[in-house]
């Protein structure tokens, strides 16, 4: 664009402009501001342009078209459009002054590049949040497997524990030691299920294991595990269940967790009166409550009690304070729900209701389990000796091997009426031994025992090639119900 | 006295008008303010042989969200036409950035193929945020040199414009001249 028409269009748009005519030696000799007042301190006749514009010039060949430089700094206020032309051997820069318009511009670009690093830096730390995600997911993983084999180490033996000392209260009616080794055990299973819990809670899910649960001996049972506890201290324990036989379906295992973890608080923080665990149906459902007359609990730590390794100071250390966390999921998990009614100074109430089954669980006839035949697969040999005579006991004859191959072996030779192995053998999976039993074809009946918690999802998991599975430890009553629940169904 | 045009070219926000100040006027301004346009501003420094005049025209930033094609406006083409070497500035906290220099690098070399350009990292003294590693370097073939800057600090600033300042006067026989 020629000077004379660039300017005639910067006039008619009131621009304020300024024209410089340079010497051969780049001096100023001329200055035209031809519309309005204006004029740049650092430019005037006599005197050579400010640095920025001589680099503008050096940059521009010597030539008559004319060179365009938008938005040059002069400082840190004031921008110009520079115009370069020749003429001759003089050149002309015509400066535009657009400070106005690059003050709007740069201010509605620097918020969008603000935004812009806003933007990344969200971009940036969602990526790295899926980076961490990624790797707690692999950890949380490792440590599902870590747990499921712990759980698998911790009850057999813990199995083996319990279920000699029961043999033992057997033979020798009202002995002490046997009693105190099985309530000791109780109270370690407990623990160590607490701790596999919380452990598991990654997972989102609490794995249940249903079946018909015996109430009676239940709250014996609870009975005879804190009476002593509760005697040693002066208090009183008692126990009611309601007037009728109730068909109750559970996770036996996890109710008496939640059960022996509400005594041991009951029991622990009480220091006078007594502690009651009393079941009653109630609309339908069954109502558990476990009363104490102990300190009761400040309406301010209601829901702080029920956080994991909280523990209310009382000056009693003992327990891992996970106890009340648990069992409030374990609680809701088995679709009831922990209350809590307290009363500082006089005790509290801690109650429940689980819902109760329609139809009362099918009772055996006498003669169901007598002499039918039963192989045993189990390669810990404490446990194997209890499962064989809590069966033997059942009147069954049971064929005991520690190995898949002399299982194989003796499938090969004779049909039985219940093959009950463990899943996890040192010679291969029990799985494997089911799965020959299906392909036989007979009318076996299977039953898998394990001390892993698969238990939730096993027919699933398992592909239903077991008729029940049951999760260590098993005591006598509920092998039995097992038992007869397979051998009797049609 | 021989002169040299050096521009700085780079994604927004990595620092380039920083490290001309403090290569200029050795201050460090915390205050991110955009630039829209062209600052220009000199340096007269003495090399192993000579005195001579860097003249460094601080380029506002490309966006890295732009498409490729889109990243050189031609506002950014008219500021680098004539340049004696070219200073590429990352951030190295931001990869991003890295990525849109490669881009830019890419189109300089089939520009202006014997420009001799430098790349700088810059930002080192945010150590815990670094996150320019292995491979960031790959795609820039033929540069002369990286350097890792700290305006904040001035690690590494002023070597690394001598550095380029050196290699563009090595040869003594280019016109020279400051009208």
């Amino acid at each position: 664009m020629e000077t004379a028409e660039f300017l005639n269009k910067e006039v008619l748009n009131n621009a304020r402009c300024l024209v410089i005519s340079l010497n051969t030696s780049g001096v100023v000799y001329e200055l035209l501001c031809p519309w309005g007042e204006w004029s740049v301190d650092s430019i005037r006749i006599g005197n050579p342009l400010p640095e920025a514009l001589r680099a503008v010039l050096n940059t521009t060949p010597q030539s008559r078209q004319t060179r365009f430089f938008p938005y040059i700094y002069l400082d840190e206020t004031q921008v110009v459009d520079v115009h370069v032309s020749t003429h001759g051997l003089s050149r002309k820069v015509i400066l535009r002054d657009v400070s106005e318009v690059h003050r709007a511009e740069l201010k509605y670009q620097q918020k969008a590049h603000e935004v812009s690093l806003l933007l990344e830096k969200q971009s940036e730390l969602n990526r790295q949040l899926e980076i961490q995600r990624t790797e707690l997911e692999r950890a949380g993983k490792a440590k599902s497997r870590f747990i499921a084999s712990m759980s698998h180490e911790f009850r057999s033996p813990i199995a083996a524990i319990m279920g000699h000392a029961g043999l033992l209260m057997q033979h020798q009616q009202g002995a002490e030691a046997p009693a105190a080794i099985q309530r000791a055990s109780w109270h370690l299973l407990t623990l160590v299920e607490n701790l596999l819990e919380q452990a598991r809670q990654g997972e989102g899910v609490t794995r249940l294991n249903p079946a018909p649960v015996h109430l009676d001996s239940l709250l014996e049972d609870m009975r005879n595990l804190f009476t002593v506890q509760a005697k040693a201290k002066g208090l009183e324990l008692f126990t009611a269940g309601p007037p009728a036989e109730i068909a109750l379906e559970a996770d036996e295992l996890r109710l008496r967790q939640v059960l022996i973890n509400l005594l041991s608080n009951a029991v622990r923080y009480t220091r006078e009166g007594r502690v009651d665990l009393d079941v009653q149906t109630k609309d339908g459902a069954l109502q558990f409550r476990v009363i104490d007359t102990g300190p009761g609990i400040e309406e301010s730590d209601r829901e702080r009690i029920f956080q994991p390794f909280m523990r209310l100071d009382t000056g009693q250390q003992a327990g891992a304070g996970l106890g009340l966390h648990i069992t409030r999921q374990l609680i809701d998990a088995m679709g009831g729900k922990l209350e809590l009614d307290s009363e500082p100074g006089r005790g509290s109430t801690f109650r429940f209701t689980l819902p109760l089954g329609a139809v009362d669980a099918p009772g055996a006839p006498p003669d169901l389990l007598k002499g039918r035949s039963v192989l045993l697969v189990e390669d810990d040999p404490d446990v194997l000796a209890i499962h064989q005579l809590y069966m033997q006991d059942l009147g069954m004859q049971v064929h005991s091997v520690t190995s898949l191959p002399e299982a194989f072996a003796l499938l090969e030779q004779q049909r039985f009426d219940l093959v009950f192995t463990d899943l996890h053998l040192e010679t291969g999976s029990g799985k494997e031994l089911l799965q020959y039993v299906q392909g036989q074809g007979g009318d076996s009946r299977t039953i898998l025992c394990s001390g892993s918690g698969v238990a939730a999802n096993w027919r699933e998991k398992l592909g239903g090639i077991a008729d029940e599975f049951l999760l260590k430890p098993v005591p006598p009553e509920r092998l039995k119900a097992a038992i007869i629940r397979v051998l009797s169904a049609p | 006295m021989i002169s040299r045009k050096l521009c700085l070219l780079g994604a927004f926000a990595v620092g380039k008008t920083s490290l001309m100040r403090r290569f200029v006027k050795g201050v460090f301004d915390e205050r991110y303010i955009t630039t829209l346009g062209v600052k220009i501003d000199t340096k007269t420094v003495e090399l192993e042989n000579q005195t001579a005049k860097l003249v460094i025209w601080d380029i506002e930033g490309a966006d890295p969200a732009d498409r490729e094609n889109q990243l050189i406006s031609s506002r950014m083409k008219a500021y680098l036409a004539g340049t004696d070497g070219l200073l590429l500035v990352a951030d190295g906290t931001r990869p991003v950035t890295i990525d849109t220099a490669r881009a830019i690098y890419r189109w300089f070399t089939a520009e202006f193929p014997s420009v001799p350009a430098a790349l700088l990292l810059n930002k080192s003294d945010l150590v815990d945020e670094w996150a320019a590693g292995e491979g960031c370097l790959d795609g820039f073939d033929g540069l002369l040199q990286c350097f890792t800057t700290s305006a904040l600090s001035g690690e590494n600033v002023e070597r690394t414009f001598l550095y380029l300042a050196e290699a563009l006067t090595k040869d003594e026989n280019r016109a020279d001249g400051d009208s």
